[in-house]
C-alpha cells in the first residue's frame, strides 16, 4: 500500500513540475514538459494496470479507483490532443495540475477494493464508466483551452466533442438502467445532474454563435458547464443520496 | 404573419431562454427533496423538521418539479422551439448545398484558374466550365437529426409517461404468482389495468455473498407458464430481467425469509400463507432473529400478531396474537407444529427465503432509445463530417471562385487565406 501512495506522490509530482516548465517561454522547456508528463502519465497506466490484476476486476468502483482513472483521461487526453495539435500544449498549465490534484485527492478515499454486485456484472459498466471518464479529461482539456487567449473556437469544438461524450454517457447510464431496474429515467439526483450538465453545454455551445460572447471576461462562461460537470462527478452524492451511491463506494 | 410567428418560434433566443430555464428546474428537481420519491417516515420527517421551507417549496411548486404544469410547458415550448428551429434549419442547409445562398467566400480574378488543390478540392477541370464539388451532405444534416432525435426523445418520455407501469411485489420460494393486483405495490401508472396472463412460481433463490457483506450474486429461477404453452424453465438476474405476458420481471435487490404456514380451514382444507420478514444482507447465511407485528382477521374482528422468525440450527417462530388487548395465543413454534387461532388453525412449515421484484410495462421505452441513437448519431455526423460546397466558373475572360462552408470550419478558413493570398500574388 505504501509503494502505491508514494508511486502515486511522483505521478503527482510529474504532473506538476511539467504544468510549471509549460509557464517557461523556451521552447526546451516545452519538450521537457510534454516528455515529463508522459513518463508521469505512463507510470500512471502502470498503477490502475497492476490494480487492475491485483482485485481481478475493473477498477472502476470506489472513489480511490474512480479518481485515479478520470485523473489518467485527463492527463492521457491532454498528451495525445496536443500531439495533434501543438497549440493545446500550454493549456497543460491547467489541465495537467488538475489531474495531479485528482491523482492526489483519490488517496484521501479508502484504498481496499469491493467485489462487484449483481448489477456491476456487465459491459455497459466499462462503456458508461469509461464515457464518464472521457468526458471528464475532455472536459477539463476544453476548460483548459478556453483559458488560453485567442483559443476559444478550439475551445468550443472541445465543448462540442465532450457535449457528446457526456450525452453518450447519460445515454448508455439511461439503457443500463433499464435492463437493471426496469426504468430508463427516474429523475434521480445523478440522473437530474447528468441532464443538468448535457443542458449547460447546449447553453453554452448556442451562446456561441453569438460573437459578443467570444470577446473579454464572457468567453469564461464556458467555465460553467465544467463547474457543473464536476459537481455532478464529485460533489453531489456528498450532498444528497441516489441510487447510484450503493454502486460507488468511498 | 404566421411565417413571422414560426420564425420568432424558432429564434435563437427563445432557445437559450428556455434551455436556461430548464436547465434551472432540473437543477431544483435534483437538489431539493421531491415529496413524491421520499418514503412516507422521510416526507413526515420534512414536513415536521422543515415546516417553512416545506410549505414554500411546496407553494412555488418546487416540491414536486417534475410533476408540475410548468415543467410540461417549459418542455413542450423546448419542443416547439426545436421543431420550428428544424424546419428554418433545414430548408437553409439545402440551400447552402445547392448554393442558392449567398457564398462566405468569393475571390475573382483574370487570366488563368489558380491551382485549387489548397481549398481541397481534389479534381481540376479545364476550360470554361462551371464545377461544382461538394462533399459532406450528411455533416450538414447532423444538427437537424440531432434535434429531431431530442424532439423524438421528448415525445417518447411524454408517451411513456402516460402509458408506462411499474409495480413492486415480493414472492417466496415456492410461492407462485398469476397476476394478483393486491399482491402489487405500483410504482407508477396508477391507471393501467394489469393483464397477466402467465403463471410463475419461484423455484429456487441463489444469493452469494462475499466476506459475509457484499452481494455478489442473486438468481431466481422460475417456472413459467404463459397463456399458451408448456412449462418452462427461466433464470432471473440482475440485467436479465424476464420477458413475460407483455411484462418484464426485474430483481429489485430485496430480500428475506418467509415464514410458511398452512391455514388449515374447519372443513379441512388447507391453504398457503406466506409472511415475509426482511432481512439485511448481512445476515444472509447467517443465524438470524427477525421481528414484525402484523394485523390478521378473524371472522371480521381485527387481532394484532407479532411474530418473530429465528433460526439457529432450526428455524422457530414465536407467535403472540391479541384480541382487544386480550392475549388469545402465545406459542413458540417448531416445523409442524400448529397454533389454534379459532376461526382456523396455522400450521408451522418452516422458513424460505423471498426475493422482491419489479414488473414493468414500457412500450414506449424502444421509441426513447431509437431516439436516443438518432439523437447521438446527428451529433457524431456534425462533428465528423464538414461539409463544403465549391463552385469554380473559369473562363479565358477570368475566373471566379465562391465557397461555402459550415460555421467555424477553421480549417478551410485557414486554406482559403492562404490560398487567397497565393491567387492574388500570381
Amino acid at each position: 500500500m505504501s509503494i502505491v501512495i508514494f508511486v502515486q506522490g511522483v505521478v503527482v509530482a510529474g504532473y506538476l513540475m511539467a504544468a510549471c516548465l509549460l509557464f517557461l517561454k523556451p521552447r526546451w522547456a516545452g519538450i521537457t514538459a510534454v516528455i515529463l508528463a508522459s513518463l508521469a502519465c505512463s507510470l500512471h497506466l502502470l498503477i490502475i494496470y497492476r490494480r487492475w490484476q491485483e482485485i481481478g476486476q475493473l477498477p472502476i468502483v470506489t472513489r480511490y479507483e474512480d479518481m485515479t482513472v478520470d485523473a489518467l483521461a485527463i492527463a492521457a487526453l491532454y498528451l495525445i490532443l496536443q500531439w495533434f495539435k501543438p497549440e493545446i500544449r500550454l493549456a497543460g498549465r491547467y489541465a495537467l495540475p488538475i489531474a495531479a490534484f485528482a491523482v492526489g485527492a483519490a488517496l484521501w478515499y479508502n484504498l481496499g477494493s469491493v467485489p462487484f454486485s449483481p448489477a456491476l456484472r456487465t459491459n455497459w459498466l466499462l462503456i458508461h464508466s469509461q464515457l464518464n471518464s472521457l468526458a471528464v479529461g475532455l472536459a477539463t482539456v476544453s476548460a483548459a483551452v478556453l483559458l488560453l487567449p485567442g483559443r476559444t473556437v478550439l475551445a468550443g469544438s472541445l465543448m462540442a466533442w465532450t457535449f457528446f461524450l457526456w450525452s453518450a454517457m447519460t445515454a448508455a447510464g439511461s439503457y443500463w438502467a433499464s435492463i437493471a431496474w426496469g426504468r430508463y429515467w427516474g429523475w434521480d439526483p445523478i440522473e437530474s445532474w447528468s441532464l443538468v450538465t448535457v443542458l449547460a453545454y447546449a447553453f453554452v455551445l448556442h451562446l456561441r454563435f453569438k460573437p459578443a460572447w467570444r470577446r473579454g471576461y464572457r468567453v469564461y462562461i464556458g467555465l460553467l458547464p465544467y463547474l457543473i460537470l464536476l459537481f455532478t462527478t464529485y460533489g453531489l452524492l456528498m450532498i444528497r443520496g441516489s441510487i447510484h451511491s450503493q454502486y460507488l463506494f468511498n | 404573419m404566421v411565417k413571422s410567428l414560426w420564425r420568432q418560434l424558432a429564434s435563437h433566443n427563445l432557445a437559450l431562454t428556455l434551455i436556461g430555464l430548464l436547465l434551472l428546474a432540473v437543477a431544483a428537481g435534483g437538489t431539493l427533496p421531491q415529496t413524491n420519491r421520499l418514503s412516507p417516515e422521510q416526507l413526515t420527517a420534512w414536513f415536521s423538521e422543515w415546516p417553512i421551507a416545506s410549505a414554500l417549496l411546496d407553494t412555488v411548486g418546487l416540491s414536486n418539479v417534475f410533476g408540475t404544469w410548468w415543467f410540461l410547458l417549459l418542455v413542450s415550448l423546448l419542443l416547439l422551439n426545436m421543431t420550428a428551429g428544424i424546419s428554418l434549419s433545414i430548408g437553409y442547409r439545402l440551400a447552402q448545398y445547392s448554393g442558392a445562398k449567398q457564398p462566405q467566400y468569393l475571390l475573382r480574378g483574370e487570366g488563368a484558374l489558380p491551382d485549387l488543390a489548397l481549398l481541397m478540392v481534389r479534381r481540376q477541370e479545364e476550360g470554361g466550365l462551371a464545377s461544382v464539388y461538394r462533399r459532406g451532405l450528411w455533416g450538414l444534416m447532423g444538427i437537424p437529426l440531432f434535434h429531431l432525435g431530442i424532439a423524438l426523445i421528448v415525445l417518447a418520455a411524454l408517451w411513456s409517461t402516460f402509458e408506462g407501469y411499474g409495480a413492486h411485489f415480493e414472492l417466496s420460494e415456492g410461492e407462485s404468482y398469476a397476476g394478483q393486483t393486491e399482491r402489487l405495490k405500483t410504482d407508477k401508472g396508477w391507471s393501467h389495468t394489469v393483464k397477466f396472463d402467465a403463471l410463475l412460481r419461484l423455484d429456487t433463490v441463489h444469493v452469494e455473498m462475499k466476506d459475509g457483506k457484499y452481494l455478489i450474486d442473486l438468481k431466481a429461477k422460475f417456472s413459467v407458464q404463459e397463456k399458451e404453452g408448456g412449462i418452462r424453465n427461466e433464470v432471473v438476474e440482475t440485467n436479465r430481467p424476464l420477458a413475460i405476458s407483455g411484462y418484464r420481471l426485474y430483481p429489485n435487490n430485496t430480500m428475506g425469509y418467509s415464514a410458511v404456514f398452512d391455514r388449515i380451514l374447519p372443513s379441512g382444507e388447507r391453504r398457503g400463507l406466506f409472511i415475509h420478514f426482511q432481512a439485511p444482507l448481512s445476515s444472509w447465511g447467517k443465524p438470524y432473529s427477525l421481528a414484525r407485528n402484523l394485523p390478521l382477521e378473524l371472522g371480521g374482528v381485527p387481532l394484532f400478531s407479532r411474530m418473530t422468525l429465528s433460526k439457529d440450527k432450526t428455524e422457530r417462530l414465536a407467535l403472540t396474537v391479541t384480541k382487544a388487548g386480550k392475549e388469545i395465543a402465545k406459542r413458540e413454534l417448531g416445523p409442524g407444529d400448529v397454533v389454534d387461532l379459532g376461526e382456523y388453525k396455522l400450521q408451522f412449515r418452516g422458513a424460505v427465503p423471498w426475493l422482491g421484484f419489479y414488473l414493468a410495462s414500457d412500450r414506449p421505452m424502444w421509441m426513447f432509445f431509437c431516439s436516443v441513437v438518432v439523437t447521438l448519431l446527428g451529433y457524431l455526423l456534425h462533428l465528423l463530417i464538414r461539409f463544403r460546397r465549391v463552385e469554380i466558373v473559369a473562363s479565358e475572360a477570368g475566373w471566379q471562385v465562391m465557397a461555402w462552408t459550415m460555421r467555424e470550419d477553421s480549417l478551410f478558413e485557414r486554406r482559403w487565406q492562404q490560398w487567397s493570398e497565393q491567387a492574388n500574388a500570381t
